[in-house]
């Protein structure tokens, strides 16, 4: 349903303003969004499960940054997903005061980072847009999701 | 206007909608001094200063969901199960503060999530039933209304199994309610997530209590930045009319503020008055 509602919202958009733009930033924010979901259901069982999953458009070396309580005990995965136009995108946790935990270690835009907390407590997740592809326009701003899962 | 100049602007406002609907970027990091990475953490992304992190930080993805309390108390060593806890609740809808109407769906949302493995499908229909009617008030839209009524059917028709309902209500309660742009406007979200966080907290400030576990209790209960941020929207961003709902629901969070941020281990006291708080707030719906 709410693929079939984009893709009117596209078509009208279309056929109003005659440009592309509208279209092709919906449809990489579908992109981003279903990679996310995809790998996020997939999961299910093996005993994952959702807490939330987030969207965001950013330009390249633009980061957003998510307050996370996390429990002690439980395992967390932190999924991320960029749309075709970003080659890299990184995430990193930080505990309460600021020091770095984790980080992915790939260089492409699907990273993930797992993290165990041995107190409950609260935690940062940023997330980087960190290269555009190649001959990407300045300043295009590239279509993210980011999912917190936990078992 | 002719039509077709109406047209143009609806749905210019809509699409406009749409992409301001999204909050704004961070800017890209200033030039900050690098945190010091954790021990064998090698430097990959550029390193964000406590201070752009405390000062950037968002709150969408902060309170857990109540399936995941029950996976913490799972990993506490506390074998209740909180969909035993769960009651059978009334909870008024229609009221004029929507406010509270968000905090009851919000209470009605976390019940259904916690007992859809095992409910009886009429509970478990009533319910979803109630959400639903919750989501009209709220101003969720067609796309909402639309899926619970999917859901609804399919249950009452033996349609699909409590496995695949699972994955369907985590989903309809931490992506999709969520991310609905609310007509009453934006504090809805934090107050849905509130109501369910507040029955969370009972739940487990009763299974703790049951268990006598209440070594475990910080793990469980001693969220300060929760209960900080939902005390926020409902003081700061206020707006509705006055309530006694939402009076109790003030105090009680800043009771609750209080306890948690407690730098000393919760004690049975502690527990006891979080679950006779949250109890008090949750029985007025």
């Amino acid at each position: 349903m709410r693929t079939l509602t984009r893709a009117a919202i596209t078509l009208l958009a279309l056929s109003t303003f005659g440009t592309v733009t509208v279209s092709v930033a919906l449809a990489d924010q579908d992109e981003a969004d279903t990679c996310v979901r995809s790998k996020v259901w997939e999961a299910y069982p093996e005993g994952w499960a959702v807490r939330t999953i987030t969207k965001s458009s950013l330009a390249e070396t633009e980061h957003r940054i998510y307050l996370l309580t996390l429990y002690a005990g439980n395992e967390y995965k932190f999924l991320g997903c960029g749309d075709t136009t970003l080659t890299n995108v990184d995430l990193v946790l930080y505990d309460a005061d600021g020091r770095m935990l984790v980080q992915d270690q790939t260089e492409d835009r699907q990273p993930e980072v797992s993290f165990r907390p041995t107190a409950t407590d609260t935690f940062y997740l940023a997330v980087h847009a960190a290269k555009l592809a190649e001959g990407t326009e300045v300043g295009r701003k590239a279509s993210v999701s980011t999912a917190v899962t936990y078992r | 206007m002719s039509p077709r100049w109406m047209r143009t602007l609806l749905v210019s406002a809509f699409v406009a909608g749409l992409y301001g609907c999204e909050q704004p970027p961070a800017p890209a990091p200033a030039p900050e001094p690098p945190a010091a990475p954790a021990p064998g953490v090698p430097a990959k992304a550029p390193a964000l200063d406590i201070a752009v992190l405390q000062a950037e930080a968002e709150n969408v993805a902060l309170t857990p969901s109540p399936a995941e309390m029950q996976a913490a108390l799972a990993k506490a060593g506390i074998v209740h199960s909180l969909s035993d806890l769960v009651q059978t609740r009334k909870i008024d809808l229609d009221v004029e503060n929507l406010d509270r109407v968000a905090v009851g769906t919000g209470v009605l949302v976390a019940d259904v999530v916690l007992t859809v493995k095992a409910a009886p499908k009429e509970d478990l229909v009533a319910r979803l039933q109630a959400i639903q009617h919750g989501m009209k008030q709220l101003g969720g839209g067609t796309d909402i209304d639309n899926t619970l009524t999917d859901i609804v059917n399919r249950i009452q028709n033996d349609a699909v199994s409590r496995d695949a309902l699972v994955r369907e209500l985590d989903e309809l309660s931490g992506v999709m309610i969520p991310e609905i742009k609310y007509e009453k406007g934006e504090r809805v979200v934090p107050l849905l997530q509130a109501g369910s966080w507040l029955e969370g907290a009972s739940l487990v400030s009763t299974a703790v209590t049951n268990s006598g576990k209440f070594d475990a209790a910080d793990a469980l209960l001693k969220q300060p930045e929760v209960v900080s941020y939902f005390l926020n929207v409902v003081m700061v961003q206020g707006g509705a009319a006055p309530d006694e709902v939402i009076a109790k629901l003030v105090a009680t969070l800043t009771s609750l503020q209080e306890i948690t941020s407690k730098t000393t281990p919760l004690t049975e006291e502690d527990i006891k008055s979080i679950h006779e708080q949250t109890d008090a707030v949750l029985a007025l719906l």
